[in-house]
């Protein structure tokens, strides 16, 4: 354990007010801390530079799963767990499931958070392919309002997001569209626990109205949600090779770029000829 | 003081009261190497050993063909061991050489740079988890040894031997390729394939 | 910069406590030293091997995760609170039994993954066990044992797929 502890301050705010009074001002003085699977590694192997943080586990507006005609709320502090045991959720947005399912293992998913995940902003995370497929958005709050924006434009660069200063995720929504669509999930890693993703896929097709979905983890700089290809495979053209330039896999102590493309291609091909 | 079939607890009652009848009790021994045993340890020649245990691993392996991920379905580990002491430590002894057995081959990439291991972490050096070991059965033979205690030999590394080269030939069965270095990663796999099919 | 030390209270297998802790000290670092409770130990210190696991107002999480600031007004359960007094619990029987330990790093984070697991699933298949347990990094027995003591605290006809 390589922090100096003593360094670290953290307040535990009450409700999402009080947080967002601390946030104010923009500065970057106080950074959120929710479940800490990722913080605390960093503080661990003593590269969590950042000295001030504000614990929002206990902000019970940041947590609930609400289920309204047109959208599905999730509360930034859903934790992996939540999602797999609501039923509802699970039936209607599987892909979510599966990638909670994939995430760590089970103390890691009563403790990572959505919210936290999203802005951690890994391109190896196994969330968001999913909430990209679902056309997630995400609700951005500071003392100056609230904004909502697409997940996708969430991700501006490596590990750096849309998240000013002063804001906080406070929620996450899905909309309910997802009848008729056919989904798949795969995460490939380096076992079958406890990993990694060399690769992650999430696809959504639905043959009738001719729509598709495909967004990966782990082959370029961000989350990507893969509209070229979507457009190629909807053209009739070669999905392979739209799927080659769309994609930037590169190699690292995990993988290989070549094994990442080959089998981001071979996933994709499963995906379409099911 | 003690008859045969005594109980730990006996045997503990049974030295308090011979040490305080008797005083300490002390007992010298010196080891003796079996007779016909001669070793050279400046020449290295002769036999290192008196006695060899033999195994025999039979590894069923499953081959994804979208990803060259190998996952093993069943493990089959056979030893002969002169006489199993402890049935319960042995067998934990085997099953858990066989575990690290399939690291080896499979997971336990040792990655350098400018010569230092730069994957010397939990999170990047993969070892298997419960997801990931088959059911693994094992089986003993006894021929047990003359001059080993109550017959045994030795079986501590004997399971790291045998699962790398029985996982290596199970993935030759399936694939056609013999990969000749592990861990036999999918990556690695995937190149040979690859090259192999070209 | 030396931040002023907090008091925390939280119950520790069922005993109220109370301690002065740096907001963000790991909790695994609180149960061992401060609270003197040196089951639970540290394999990794990245959150990756479970043996720091204990259970968090009744959830399985990784100590060596949780800054000691969350933990005030929890409920903890560690490996010394799983026993009653001296008799073991039937998942603590069954390891002994089974030969679940070997060297014993991974077996306090074990047992409270089984406890867990048995917790909410009282008679657990093979599948479940292992998806319950995967988190809990084992180099020494090739996790069968393991998997034995936990279908045998629970199933008499022992472990079933």
């Amino acid at each position: 354990m390589r922090a100096h502890i003593p360094s670290y301050e953290m307040l535990a705010p009450k409700t999402l007010e009080e947080a967002l009074t601390r946030l104010a001002g923009g500065s970057g003085e106080w950074r959120i801390f929710a479940g800490g699977t990722d913080l605390m590694v960093l503080l661990e192997a003593g590269k969590l530079t950042h000295r001030r943080f504000l614990s929002v586990w206990r902000v019970q507006e940041l947590r609930g799963i609400t289920f309204a005609p047109q959208y599905v709320t999730l509360g930034s502090l859903t934790t992996y767990t939540d999602v797999l045991r609501h039923e509802m959720l699970r039936r209607e947005f599987p892909l979510l499931a599966a990638a909670a399912a994939e995430t760590g293992g089970v103390a890691t998913q009563n403790r990572g958070t959505l919210g936290g995940n999203i802005v951690n902003a890994s391109p190896a995370a196994d969330s968001p392919p999913a909430l990209l497929v679902y056309d997630a958005e995400v609700e951005l709050v500071s003392t100056r309002g609230a904004r909502w924006l697409p997940l996708r434009e969430f991700y501006t660069g490596y590990k750096t997001t849309q998240l000013r200063g002063d804001e906080l995720l406070e929620r996450i929504r899905l909309p309910r569209e997802t009848a008729g669509f056919k989904p798949y999930y795969r995460k490939v890693g380096t076992r079958k626990a406890q990993a990694i993703s060399k690769v992650c896929f999430a696809g959504l097709r639905n043959r009738a109205t001719a729509e598709v979905r495909i967004a990966l983890g782990s082959v370029a700089p961000v989350p990507l949600r893969c509209l070229k290809t979507e457009a190629v495979v909807l053209q009739g053209g070669d999905s392979a090779t739209a799927l080659a330039m769309e994609i930037a896999p590169i190699d690292d102590m995990r993988s290989t770029a070549a094994y990442r493309l080959r089998v981001a291609q071979n996933l994709l091909k499963e995906f379409l000829d099911a | 003081m003690l008859r045969p079939g005594y109980t730990p607890q006996e045997f503990a009652r049974a030295c308090a009261a011979y040490i305080a009848r008797q005083g300490p009790l002390r007992s010298y021994s010196q080891y003796q190497a079996p007779p016909g045993i001669f070793w050279d340890d400046e020449k290295y020649q002769g036999d290192a050993y008196g006695a060899f245990a033999w195994a025999a691993y039979v590894a069923e392996v499953s081959v994804d063909t979208l990803t060259c991920e190998s996952r093993i379905t069943n493990f089959v580990a056979v030893q002969e061991v002169g006489r199993v002491v402890n049935p319960v430590l042995a067998a934990g002894q085997i099953e858990g050489g066989v575990a690290q057995g399939i690291g080896l081959a499979l997971y336990e990439n040792v990655v350098w740079q400018n010569g230092r291991m730069v994957n010397g972490q939990m999170t990047n050096y993969i070892i298997p988890t419960a997801a990931d070991i088959p059911p693994i059965k094992v089986i003993f033979e006894e021929q047990p040894y003359a001059y080993g205690p109550m017959g045994a030999k030795g079986i501590g590394e004997l399971p790291m031997d045998g699962p790398a080269p029985a996982i290596a030939s199970a993935i030759e069965n399936a694939t056609g390729i013999l990969l000749n270095s592990i861990p036999a990663t999918p990556e690695v796999l995937m190149a040979a394939l690859e090259n192999a099919y070209a | 910069m030396l931040m002023p030390k907090a008091a925390i209270n939280l119950t520790v297998n069922g005993a109220a406590r109370s301690v002065a802790v740096w907001p963000m000290a790991r909790l695994l670092d609180v149960i061992r030293e401060e609270l003197g409770l040196t089951g639970t130990k540290e394999g990794c210190g990245e959150g990756e091997c479970g043996a720091c696991a204990i259970l968090l107002d009744g959830h399985l999480i990784n100590s060596c995760l949780v800054p000691a600031l969350q933990a005030d007004g929890a409920a903890i359960t560690t490996i010394e609170g799983i026993a009653r007094g001296d008799k073991l619990a039937p998942i603590q029987q069954a390891f002994l039994e089974c030969g679940g330990a070997q060297c014993g790093i991974c077996t306090p984070g074990m047992i409270m993954a089984a406890v867990s697991l048995l917790g909410e699933n009282a008679r657990p298949s093979e599948a479940e066990i292992r998806n319950a347990l995967a988190g809990n990094l084992c180099r020494c027995t090739g996790y069968m044992r393991i998997f034995e003591a936990v279908a045998r605290a629970c199933r008499p006809e022992g472990l079933q797929p």
